[in-house]
């Protein structure tokens, strides 16, 4: 029920406010708000309330840092090109019975093309009963897999993913030992889970990271983008919803304690919340991505560990002392020397190799 | 925006011919806001949004030189968030919903700790009926409003008439008003707020 000179004065207001009005507009315009103060009074409290800020800092930069790592993965720069699964180590197994067996193999050194032909291929030949896909990375490589609803992993080395043959059709299940980037694509009707040891990590359509190695007493999963529920096989009751920008840090141990113990089991004994940080455009926890290693305070008999999964080496410690030495570490190659000075000279260690893949720490 | 321009330009160059990843990243953090914003005033669902914007930026850097010939970047990519968000709109069938539950993305530090009326607050309560407008509407309004752009700049990015963009402006405005009605006069106040 507005007035001609309301709706007047909202065209005219409309033309100040992008620019076009025309001298005798703004006139006029000026005219209206002298007639009609609450014309004047919207007029300054709108061009008050001013442009919106950009978003924060940090949400830029943690926004910044998951989509450089999609970026590096579909165009990688041309200098500095480091592919997913270079190195001498270049080895994966591909262990399926499945028809596009040979398209998998392909997938990381063709790279984005080879993701259509893929789908073209996925047509249902196999009706023979029971049969598991897998795809698994030995020591020293990575390997980059599309799955057939157009998720997109990464896996890290020394890890296994396997799903079957109802990957998709009411639900979309893996199964990942290791550790792996997932990049789900969106689907309500389908939801993406997850096994790990004793807990599953069910999403919608998202970006996160997760961590399972059976050496390690820990599972890790950080969450960049979207929303995922997990839950615990041994204990229904506890369900935990990540956020973005959350990481949880589940305990193996604290998952088996016996349930029926008088004890309440505590939440702090399971599971640990703390936030992923982005800093410099990095996040420490998807490092591993770009052939980065991003250690923070940790000790070394964990970054040993790291690095013998990731150059496929071994380490000794001769002195156990130096196991709980603490580094902070940064390094955007993958460079074993590199990092090893870096070791040796913050604190007295020093370190041979006796073989071309083992070397010694004291 | 428009005062940038040579920036902007200067940084598509680098990127364009030297692959320059500072001058990306520029780029990227020069643009996020406006284009996120946009998207989710199209689709609602926020971090749908970041992917559609992340693939639009990605689109960016593939197109190598090519990218240098662009003369205004900020309408070519809210052209291409738009038609990423309609090609998301149709795939998924999806009515467009006006995602009220912003809080995670109202990061504006708008203190409103009491009921009094300041400056941040009219702010925030524009702020609050822009987002609950028509989706067509509030990205009208931004794009005027927020992107300093001009009718025929709206026009190209959104493919509507001079008409539509009339009207769009006048529900806008109108419902701002009709918001801001019980805020009295004697906000004498006037400072301007960054």
């Amino acid at each position: 029920m507005a007035n001609n000179a309301e709706i007047e004065f909202y065209d005219l207001m409309g033309l100040k406010l992008s620019g076009d009005a025309t001298p005798e507009q703004l006139e006029r315009l000026q005219q209206l708000m002298n007639e009609f103060p609450e014309f004047m009074t919207l007029y300054t409290h709108i061009e008050n309330a001013g442009r919106l800020d950009s978003y924060p800092i940090e949400i830029l930069e943690q926004s910044y840092a998951s989509h450089y790592v999609k970026k590096r993965l579909l165009a990688p720069t041309e200098a500095n090109y480091a592919p997913i699964t270079s190195g001498k180590k270049h080895s994966f197994k591909i262990r399926n019975y499945f028809k596009y067996a040979a398209v998998l193999i392909l997938l990381p050194l063709v790279g984005l093309a080879v993701y259509n032909l893929y789908e073209k291929n996925n047509t249902k030949h196999n009706t023979q009963g029971k049969f598991k896909n897998e795809v698994a990375t030995e020591k020293g490589s990575k390997s980059k897999i599309m799955l057939p609803d157009s998720t997109m992993v990464i896996l890290n080395s020394d890890s296994r993913l396997t799903y079957d043959e109802h990957f998709n059709k009411q639900s979309r299940e893996v199964v990942l030992t290791g550790e792996a980037y997932f990049d789900v694509k969106y689907n309500k009707e389908k939801p993406f889970i997850i096994h790990t040891d004793k807990t599953k990590i069910k999403v919608l359509g998202t970006a996160f990271n997760v961590r399972n190695y059976p050496q390690e007493d820990i599972i890790e999963t950080s969450l960049i983008r979207g929303k995922i529920e997990l839950t615990f096989d041994d204990k229904k009751d506890n369900r935990v919803i990540l956020n973005p920008s959350e990481k949880i840090i589940i305990s193996k141990k604290g998952l088996s304690q016996n349930t029926t113990s008088k004890q309440n089991n505590r939440e702090e004994d399971i599971f640990k919340l703390t936030r992923i940080v982005a800093e410099d455009s990095t996040i420490a926890e998807l490092a591993w991505i770009n052939n980065e290693l991003y250690f923070v305070n940790k000790p070394l008999d964990l970054i040993a560990r790291e690095l013998e999964r990731v150059f496929n080496t071994t380490i000794i410690f001769k002195n156990d002392v130096v196991k709980h030495y603490r580094y902070t570490i940064h390094s955007s190659n993958y460079n074993l020397e590199e990092i090893l000075q870096i070791i040796k000279l913050s604190q007295n260690i020093n370190y041979r190799f006796i073989s071309k893949d083992t070397l010694i720490i004291e | 925006m428009k005062r940038e321009l040579s920036d902007i330009l200067y940084w598509q160059q680098q990127v364009a011919y030297y692959r320059d990843e500072n001058a990306y990243k520029k780029l990227y953090f020069h643009f996020y806001s406006s284009l996120h914003r946009f998207a989710v005033a199209f689709i609602g669902d926020p971090e749908i949004s970041e992917e559609l914007v992340s693939d639009v930026m990605i689109r960016i850097w593939m197109m190598k030189e090519k990218l240098s010939n662009i003369n205004r970047l900020d309408l070519y990519l809210f052209k291409c968030v738009r038609n990423a968000a309609l090609a998301h709109i149709n795939e998924k069938k999806s009515i467009i919903v006006q995602n009220t539950d912003e809080e995670h993305f109202d990061q504006m530090g708008y203190c409103h700790a009491d009921a009094e009326i300041n400056a941040k607050e009219i702010s925030h309560r524009i702020e609050s009926v822009v987002r609950r407008l028509p989706p067509q509407s509030q990205l009208v309004f931004r794009l005027i409003k927020d992107e300093g752009l001009s009718y025929k700049e709206v026009q190209s990015v959104m493919g509507i008439s001079n008409n539509t963009i009339k009207t769009h402006i006048r529900i806008a405005l109108k419902r701002i008003r009709m918001a801001l009605e019980d805020v009295s006069g004697q906000r004498s106040n006037k400072q301007k707020i960054k």
